[in-house]
C-alpha cells in the first residue's frame, strides 16, 4: 500500500490569480525519498504543507497510510508525521532533550520511554549524548539541524516531511548532513517528502524527483531518467542536462553500474556514491576503460565501463 | 537625620493610619497592575495575530500615555465619583500602554519558524501558547509589567487628590503643613515599594529568561 | 508646584513689562513691591486688590500669587522674597506665633497678633477687614434638615453615621480635627477622606461622596450651593480676619502703603467677600478682573 496518496490536490490562495497547487496527484511508496524540486513559487512547499495540514487543500484528497487526512484531527495527524524545516525551528527555551522529546511528550509517553529514545536519536545523528541538557543556542547550525531531524524521528513516524532542511547550512556541513540523511533513510526506511530548489541535492538524495512549475508537475521520475531524458525544455534547463560535464557530475556510479562480472583488474576502484565525473577522471588518469565498484568493505559489487559513461551522457 | 527621627515618631504615633494607607496604596497599585495584566496580555496576544488591527489599537493605547495621570484622575471624577474606583481606572489606564505594547511586541517576536515547527509537531493552539509562545514572550512581557509597576506605584500617590487615600495622603499633608517628616512618611515607603517591585520583578524576569539569553 | 514657578515668573514678567510701559500709572520710581498670596480664590482676589491699588499709586508690582501655605508665605515674607501678603488674625496667632488667644474678642486677638508679629518678626499688620473667614464645617441643606443638624455639638453625636472630607492639614492641626475632638469629644466619623482641593471637597459633598465638609466662612460655595455652616457652639475657632502684613522696614520706607491699602478693609464683610469668591469659584471669572471691577465700583480705582 502506498504510504502517501495525493489525488487531484488543488490549493487556491484567496488573492492569487492561479492556484499555487493545480491538481497534483502522486503516490509515495514505503521507504521512498521523493524530492519536490522547482523554482520558488512553483508550489512545492505548499504541496508539502498540505500533507500535514499546515495548509488546507482547496480541493482533492490526500491519504496518509490509507487514512484521508481530514478523517483524523490535524494534531493527531501531525504527531504521526515527522516535520523538519529550514530554520530548524528548535524551541530555544527547551533543552535538546526536551526538544527531541516534543512529540513523544505530546503522545504522553512516560519519561522512562522517551528519555532513552533521546540518547538513541542523538547517537543516530552522530551527536554526543552530553548535548541532552544543552540549549539550542549552544550548538552550531549543523548540529541544530541534526537535532531537528532527531526531533522529527522521535516518535518513529512512517513519514518525514522536510522543507528545505539544509538550505541555511554551509556547503561542507550540508554535504555531511545529506550523506547522513541517506544513511538514516536506508536504515530506517522512512517515506520522505523533501523540498529543495537545489538540483544537486535533489539528484543526490532522491529516489524520485517531482519537478514542479506553477503548481503543476512537469516530470516525476527517478534522477537518472530526469537527467537522461528530461520531459521538456523547462526540466532540461532546470537540471542543466545540456551540459555533458554537469550531467556526469550529477549522476552517480550506482545509477549506471553494471553487475559484477567476477573479474578484478587491480586498478583503482569506485564507490557506488561517486559521481560519474569522478569515474571519468579516474578512467582517464589510470588509462583504463573499466573500473570495479566496491562496497564499504572493499568487496566488488559491480563495474562501470567507458561505454556506460558515454551512453549516460548521450542518451538524452 | 532629625527629619527621619521625626518621621519615625510620626509613624509610631499614627500606626493604624499608616498601615491603612500602606494597605490602600498596595491595593491601588496591585489591583490596577493586575487588571492591566489581565486585560493587556491577552489583548497583546490577540493583536499579535491581527496585524491590521494592531497598529490603530496600539496607537490609541499609546495616546493614553500623553495624558498626565493627574488629569485622568480628575477627568474620571464626573463619571466615577470621588472614590477608589476612579483611582483604579486612572491607574489602570496608566498601566495599560507598557503592558500592552510589550505583550504585543513579545508575542510578535516569537520566531515564525518556531511556531511553525510547534504546529507541525502536532501542538494544538493551547499547547503552542503555553509551551512555546508564553515562555518565549515572557521576558519582554515582564519588562512591560516592571515599567507599569513602577509607574503605578509612584502614581498611586496622586490618588490622594481625589480622596482615594494611600501614601499620597502623607505627602499632601506634609506639603500643606510644610512638614518634611510627614512628607517623608509618604515618600520613603513609595520609593521603597517602587524599588522593591523593580528588584522583585527584575529578579523574576532574569530567572525566566536565563535559558533564553546567553 | 514645579510647573507653577515658570508660570508665575512669566506672569510676573508680563506684569512688570505692562507696568514699565504704562507711563500714566507711574514709572516705578517709588520702587518695586512683591505681593504674595495663598492659593485659593479669596487670597488671589485680595492679592490682586493690593497689587492694583499699589500700581495705581505709582508702585511697580511683582505678583507671586498662589504661593502656597502659611509657612511658605511667612518664610518668604521674612526672607524678603515677597513684601506683602494677606494673612488671617487667628492663623497668625495659632500657626505662626503658636500662642493661645487671650480672648475670643476679635479686636483683642488682632491686637495680640499684631504685637506678637512686631516683636517676633518685625512684621506689621495693616487694618483688618470685618469679615470672618473662620474655619467651619458645612453640610448640605438636605442633610441639615433631614438630621436636624445645625451645630457641631449635634454633629459630635451623629458623626459615626457621617463621612467627612477635609483638607490634608485639617487632620493634623490644633485648629483642625485634633482641636475639634479635644473640645467636642471623640467624634468618630464613618470615613475620613483627605481631599486636597477645595473645589473637589465641595464636589464630593454635592455628589454625596461625603456628608460633612471643611469650609471657610467666606467660601463662595456656601451661598452658591446653599450649604449650612454648622455653628461652632463651643467656640473652637477664633475669628479669622484678614489684613495685609509686611515688614515694618518696608512700611518705614514706603509709608504710603498703609494709606493705599487700608481703605479696602472696611469694604469687605462676610457677604461681600463670599460673593467675590463665588465670582471666581462659581462663575470662573479671573481674580484680577473681579478685583478690578470691585475696586472701580467702590471708587478706589479709576475706570480705564
Amino acid at each position: 500500500m502506498s504510504v502517501i496518496v495525493a489525488d487531484k490536490v488543488v490549493k487556491q490562495y484567496a488573492n492569487a490569480e492561479r492556484p499555487a497547487v493545480d491538481g497534483i496527484s502522486f503516490t509515495a511508496e514505503e521507504g521512498e525519498l521523493i524530492v519536490l524540486l522547482g523554482p520558488s513559487g512553483c508550489g512545492k512547499t505548499t504541496l508539502l504543507k498540505m500533507v500535514n495540514r499546515l495548509y488546507e487543500p482547496t480541493s482533492g484528497q490526500i491519504f496518509v497510510d490509507g487514512t484521508e487526512i481530514h478523517d483524523i484531527p490535524a494534531t493527531e495527524l501531525r504527531r504521526r508525521i515527522g516535520y523538519v524545516i529550514q530554520a530548524t525551528g528548535l524551541f530555544p527555551h527547551m533543552t535538546i532533550a526536551e526538544n527531541i522529546a516534543t512529540v513523544p511528550k505530546l503522545l504522553k509517553w512516560e519519561r522512562s520511554r522517551w528519555s532513552p529514545r533521546v540518547d538513541e536519536l542523538l547517537t543516530l545523528m552522530h551527536l554526543p549524548t552530553e548535548y541532552r541538557d544543552r540549549y539550542p543556542v549552544q550548538l552550531s547550525g549543523g548540529e541544530q539541524q541534526r537535532v531537528g531531524i532527531a526531533r522529527a524521528l522521535a516518535a518513529d513516524p512512517k513519514i518525514l516531511l522536510m522543507d528545505e532542511p539544509f538550505g541555511a547550512i554551509d556547503a561542507i556541513t550540508r554535504a555531511a548532513l545529506q550523506k547522513e540523511l541517506r544513511d538514516v533513510q536506508q536504515r530506517l526506511k522512512k517515506t520522505i517528502l523533501f523540498v529543495t530548489h537545489d538540483v544537486e541535492e535533489a539528484l543526490l538524495l532522491a529516489d524520485r524527483i517531482m519537478v514542479l512549475r506553477a503548481g503543476r508537475v512537469e516530470q516525476f521520475a527517478p534522477p537518472l531518467e530526469i537527467v537522461l531524458s528530461p520531459a521538456n525544455d523547462f526540466v532540461a534547463q532546470l537540471i542543466g542536462a545540456d551540459d555533458l560535464f554537469r550531467r556526469l557530475s550529477l549522476l552517480r556510479v550506482d545509477q549506471v553500474q553494471g553487475p559484477y562480472d567476477g573479474t578484478t583488474n587491480g586498478g583503482p576502484t569506485l564507490r557506488p556514491s561517486d559521481s560519474l565525473r569522478h569515474a571519468l577522471s579516474t578512467m582517464l588518469s589510470s588509462d583504463r576503460q573499466t573500473l570495479s565498484v566496491v562496497d564499504e568493505q572493499g568487496q566488488p559489487i559491480g563495474v562501470v565501463s567507458y561505454d556506460q559513461l558515454r551512453t549516460a551522457t548521450q542518451n538524452a | 537625620m532629625d527629619a527621619l527621627r521625626q518621621m519615625w515618631r510620626y509613624v509610631g504615633d499614627n500606626q493604624a493610619f499608616f498601615v491603612e494607607s500602606l494597605r490602600i496604596h498596595l491595593q491601588l497599585s496591585g489591583v490596577a497592575l493586575g487588571i492591566a495584566i489581565l486585560l493587556c496580555v491577552p489583548l497583546g496576544i490577540w493583536l499579535a495575530r491581527r496585524l491590521t488591527l494592531a497598529t490603530p489599537v496600539i496607537n490609541l493605547v499609546s495616546a493614553l500615555r500623553v495624558i498626565p495621570s493627574l488629569a485622568i484622575l480628575f477627568l474620571a471624577i464626573p463619571y466615577l465619583g470621588l472614590n477608589r474606583t476612579a483611582a483604579f481606572v486612572a491607574l489602570t489606564l496608566l498601566a495599560l500602554p507598557p503592558v500592552l505594547i510589550n505583550s504585543y511586541a513579545a508575542f510578535r517576536g516569537v520566531p515564525a519558524a518556531v511556531k511553525e515547527a510547534a504546529r507541525g509537531m502536532g501542538m494544538n493552539t493551547w499547547q503552542l501558547l503555553w509551551q512555546i509562545e508564553l515562555p518565549l514572550a515572557l521576558p519582554v512581557v515582564m519588562t512591560g509589567i516592571r515599567t507599569a509597576a513602577v509607574e503605578v506605584i509612584s502614581s498611586a500617590a496622586l490618588a490622594t487628590f481625589i480622596g482615594a487615600g494611600g501614601l499620597g495622603d502623607f505627602i499632601a499633608r506634609g506639603f500643606r503643613l510644610s512638614s518634611t517628616p510627614i512628607m517623608l512618611v509618604g515618600a520613603i515607603p513609595i520609593a521603597l515599594l517602587a524599588l522593591s517591585s523593580e528588584l522583585l520583578l527584575g529578579g523574576l524576569q532574569r530567572r525566566l529568561s536565563a535559558h533564553l539569553v546567553r | 508646584m514645579k510647573k507653577l514657578i515658570p508660570l508665575l515668573l512669566l506672569t510676573a514678567m508680563l506684569t512688570l513689562l505692562a507696568a514699565c510701559g504704562n507711563a500714566e500709572t507711574g514709572d516705578g520710581e517709588k520702587g518695586t513691591l512683591t505681593i504674595g498670596s495663598k492659593n485659593f480664590a479669596e487670597q488671589f482676589i485680595l492679592g490682586e486688590m493690593y497689587a492694583q491699588l499699589l500700581e495705581a499709586n505709582g508702585y511697580t508690582v511683582e505678583r507671586q500669587l498662589g504661593l502656597g501655605s502659611t509657612d511658605i508665605l511667612q518664610t518668604a515674607l521674612v526672607e524678603g522674597e515677597i513684601d506683602i501678603y494677606p494673612e488671617y488674625t487667628s492663623t497668625g496667632l495659632l500657626t505662626v506665633l503658636k500662642e493661645e488667644a487671650v480672648s475670643s474678642d476679635r479686636d483683642a486677638i488682632y491686637q495680640q497678633v499684631k504685637d506678637g508679629y512686631a516683636e517676633r518678626f518685625q512684621i506689621t499688620w495693616l487694618d483688618p477687614a470685618p469679615f470672618n473667614n473662620t474655619q467651619a464645617l458645612a453640610v448640605t441643606r438636605e442633610t441639615s434638615e433631614a438630621r436636624g443638624l445645625t451645630t457641631i455639638s449635634q454633629l459630635a453625636v451623629q458623626s459615626a453615621d457621617l463621612r467627612i472630607g477635609a483638607a490634608p492639614e485639617f487632620f493634623e492641626r490644633e485648629d483642625g480635627l485634633p482641636g475639634l475632638r479635644a473640645l467636642y469629644g471623640e467624634m468618630p466619623f464613618a470615613d475620613e477622606k483627605q481631599l486636597d482641593s477645595g473645589a473637589i471637597r465641595y464636589e464630593a459633598l454635592l455628589n454625596g461622596d461625603i456628608d460633612v465638609v471643611t469650609a471657610y466662612g467666606t467660601d463662595g460655595q456656601i451661598g452658591g450651593y446653599d450649604l449650612v455652616v454648622l455653628e461652632d457652639d463651643k467656640a473652637l475657632w477664633p475669628p479669622y480676619q484678614v489684613a495685609p502684613i509686611l515688614l515694618q522696614s518696608t512700611l518705614d520706607d514706603h509709608a504710603d502703603i498703609a494709606e493705599i491699602l487700608n481703605p479696602i478693609a472696611p469694604l469687605l464683610d462676610d457677604r461681600t467677600m463670599a460673593e467675590l469668591n463665588w465670582q471666581v469659584d462659581g462663575e470662573n471669572i479671573e481674580p484680577d478682573e473681579v478685583a478690578r471691577t470691585f475696586l472701580i465700583e467702590k471708587g478706589l480705582l479709576e475706570s480705564e
